[in-house]
């Protein structure tokens, strides 16, 4: 994709140092990172001298710095509004022009932009400022939001061989699996930020349910005072081992978030026969699950709506659907990346069709809209507060209720959640004046119902006192039981859309708060760690990490032994696979040999 | 010792709106008297980006990835020092707020490290940065409020 970098061999012998304590690993590992970072010239160079010019038809929106996606130096990009959509083009001198999709529709674009809220920074940066954003991240004082979720990735191994990953050891040539202090460190190292130290992290990988210490790592982050921890799974060995599931909840695992791309064979190839078990299993034990959509134009758009009932079908468990608009990694055509890109309103859009109008577009708000509800409690506590602060373009959310007939009920039918978040903003700022804090409480409490109207609520809201008593415990308990207890009663859904090189937008990655621990101890957001591999993941996995051949003496194990052969016919004949589609998609008409062909052009073998 | 600094306004509506206008002024801290330095003034280049992250990225929260999204007027200030301590004063107007921030800077063998800087997203009570900047700037509070 782009010319070689610095070649980096493994800083060091992970067999050697793996069992020293987590304060000498740190020690290495923070001597270490220096010589992981991005190097200029090398690595990437900086074009800023010129900014793209508008062509006819097409109005500014903003300028901003992006990246070649061939070379990954620093450019200048514009932002324009074309036939109601917005763009993104750049053009490197090397590599020519590049333009993108950044946003499927102009007038969500403004609607989401006017809840742009940033955050306090990070005042503990893990680097030095030595270089520009994004070649310099580990956080560093540009950052400006604090991290929400941390990933931990466990390990690169993978039972599974998707086609299109390159991230797996046994692909990538060595494995990267830290070891439990190693991991304690880099837990640590997050816990230590300010003003607001990670409370919440997401073990991953690879598949970390192939540690067999997965149970320790999730009670190591309940010890270092993480009050949320999921695992990321496709969940197969989760279909197959319901004491996992019992054993992962019991050490603290909040939730599980789970890869879910569609309701058929054809577009969950992933883990579309082995979810109902993994669903079964974690009912028994009591372990909520979100489920996960990759969403791409021509793929499983058309299920978007399908996805959502699905969840809902099994809202006793699933907690949450949160779609991930596709990140296009690689050296992709345009007419190709076109036929694939997606972007958030696109899919809205979508959702509204598919649900016959009951979730529209207007009902989904962007991640920063609810930052009123942190200043507020801010401004009540004295204390800084967990703020979801990143750029209004990343994310989306809405709750969604139901009623018995299956009607679909977003919280913006009955909650005015614009004139609420301004009502909390007006207190808060009243209070940073000088107003009593008692005076401010009683203000939002008595104007409260205002905002609420029970009449066009899901009927277990009918009793108004109800719905309030939740809205009361979030704002004035503040506690992460009273928001769980409000989860329980709906159905989260969320939109995620990370970048790629083509949409790529420092000033996203700059009020990121979705970040990964390094081994070297630097915190690095989502899209410099994933839409950057060999300049951070892939370098700083691989100089902590074991060749195989020193894995498998260490383990007793054979990395080529470990791949999952899915037998098909068993699967589809369970109880639990017909139970769980019922209503959603007709899976059983499909035949035996076209579930078979989906499994294995995907890359995972069929037992015959 | 060759002192950096930056005068600057810049204005964005995208992502959030910015409306900043920034004066700088470079003071040396001599026998308990803060001595205005005299600065050379030159247009804004792109080898000064990563020294306007340093100045702004915590005291303002601003970076050049911020500024290139709208008008950006600056200058940059080359003021010449012989001291030990450097007390940067930068007087900001942010959406009309004005606000007064302090950094200070140190210089030992040629290196220069910077011992303070005021955080606008974090500023305390006046009278505990003051006693924390005199403290490290050698100069008394009142030296510190006539600036």
């Amino acid at each position: 994709m782009r010319p070689p970098a610095v070649e980096e061999a493994r800083a060091i012998k992970y067999p050697e140092v793996r069992d020293l304590p987590p304060e000498e690993i740190g020690r290495l590992a923070r001597s270490i990172a220096p010589r992981l970072m991005p190097k200029p010239g090398v690595d990437y160079k900086l074009y800023l001298g010129s900014r793209p010019e508008l062509r006819e038809g097409e109005r500014l929106l903003s300028y901003t710095l992006s990246v070649c996606p061939q070379c990954y130096s620093l450019l200048v990009a514009v932002i324009f509004e074309r036939d109601g959509k917005v763009y993104e083009r750049k053009v490197c001198p090397e590599h020519g022009e590049f333009e993108e999709l950044y946003f499927g529709d102009y007038a969500t674009y403004e609607r989401f932009r006017k809840w742009q809220r940033d955050g306090k920074g990070v005042w503990t940066p893990n680097v030095k400022l030595e270089a520009l954003c994004p070649y310099n991240c580990g956080l560093c004082p540009r950052h400006k939001s604090h991290t929400a979720l941390l990933n931990l990735v466990a390990t690169n191994r993978c039972s599974l061989r998707c086609w299109y990953c390159f991230f797996y050891a046994a692909k990538a040539g060595y494995v990267y699996e830290p070891s439990l202090n190693h991991i304690r460190f880099m837990l640590r190292e997050a816990r230590r930020m300010l003003p607001y130290p990670a409370v919440a992290v997401q073990i991953t990988g690879g598949e970390p349910l192939m540690r067999d210490d997965i149970v320790d790592i999730v009670r190591i982050a309940k010890e270092e005072g993480y009050k949320h921890v999921q695992v990321n799974t496709e969940g197969i060995r989760l279909a197959f081992d319901p004491e996992l599931a019992v054993k992962l909840r019991e050490a603290g695992t909040n939730v599980i978030y789970m890869s879910f791309d569609g309701v058929t064979p054809f577009t969950n190839p992933k883990n579309h026969w082995e979810v109902p078990y993994t669903l079964e299993n974690l009912r028994r034990a009591r372990l909520g699950v979100v489920l996960v959509p990759t969403v791409i134009r021509g793929y499983n758009l058309h299920e978007v709506g399908a996805i959502i009932r699905f969840g809902v079908k099994h809202a006793d468990i699933v907690r949450g659907v949160n779609m991930q608009p596709v990140s296009i990694v690689g050296r992709v055509p345009r007419k190709e990346r076109e036929k694939m890109r997606v972007t958030i309103p696109d899919v809205l859009l979508e959702i509204e069709k598919q649900t016959d109008g009951q979730i529209r577009r207007e009902d989904w708000y962007p991640v920063p809209s609810v930052v009123p509800v942190s200043r507020f409690i801010e401004a009540i506590t004295g204390r800084p507060q967990f703020e979801l602060t990143t750029h209004f373009a990343c994310g989306a959310a809405t709750y969604i209720f139901w009623d018995d007939d299956g009607e679909l009920i977003p919280i913006t039918r009955f909650v005015d959640v614009e004139g609420l978040m301004q009502l909390l903003e007006r207190e808060a700022e009243e209070i940073r004046k000088g107003k009593s804090k008692y005076m401010a409480m009683l203000s939002v409490l008595l104007k409260l119902s205002r905002y609420v109207d029970v009449s066009k609520a899901p009927k277990k809201f009918k009793s108004k006192r109800k719905f309030l008593k939740y809205i009361y415990k979030i704002l004035v308990r503040h506690d992460y039981s009273s928001l769980g207890e409000f989860h329980y009663q709906s159905l989260f859904l969320g939109m995620m859309h990370f970048q790629d090189p083509y949409n790529y937008d420092v000033s996203r990655v700059q009020r990121c708060e979705i970040h990964y621990v390094m081994p070297d101890g630097r915190i690095v957001p989502f899209c410099t760690f994933n839409v950057f591999p060999e300049l951070y993941r892939d370098r700083a996995q691989r100089a902590f990490s074991y060749t195989i051949e020193e894995w498998e003496q260490l383990t007793g194990k054979k990395l080529s032994e470990e791949v999952y052969v899915r037998n098909i016919k068993k699967l589809i004949r369970g109880e639990p696979y017909r139970r769980a589609y019922e209503g959603i998609a007709d899976v059983l008409s499909i035949p035996y040999e076209e579930h078979v062909k989906a499994s294995k052009r995907f890359g995972i073998p069929v037992a015959e | 010792m060759r002192i950096k600094a930056f005068s600057f306004e810049a204005k964005a509506s995208e992502p959030r709106p910015i409306d900043v206008k920034v004066e700088t002024r470079v003071y040396e801290a001599r026998r308990g008297r803060a001595v205005r330095l005299s600065c050379a003034e030159r247009p804004f280049s792109l080898d000064d980006a990563l020294d306007f992250d340093l100045e702004f990225s915590d005291t303002l929260q601003l970076t050049y990835a911020d500024v290139i999204h709208g008008s950006f007027s600056c200058r940059v200030l080359d003021c010449e020092a012989g001291g030990d301590t450097i007390i940067k004063v930068l007087d900001a107007q942010l959406s009309g707020r004005r606000v007064r921030l302090f950094i200070v800077l140190t210089v030992e063998e040629g290196d220069v490290r910077r011992v303070y800087a005021d955080r606008i997203t974090g500023l305390g009570e006046w009278r505990e940065r003051a006693t924390k900047i005199s403290r490290l700037a050698s100069l008394p509070p009142s030296e510190l409020e006539a600036l």
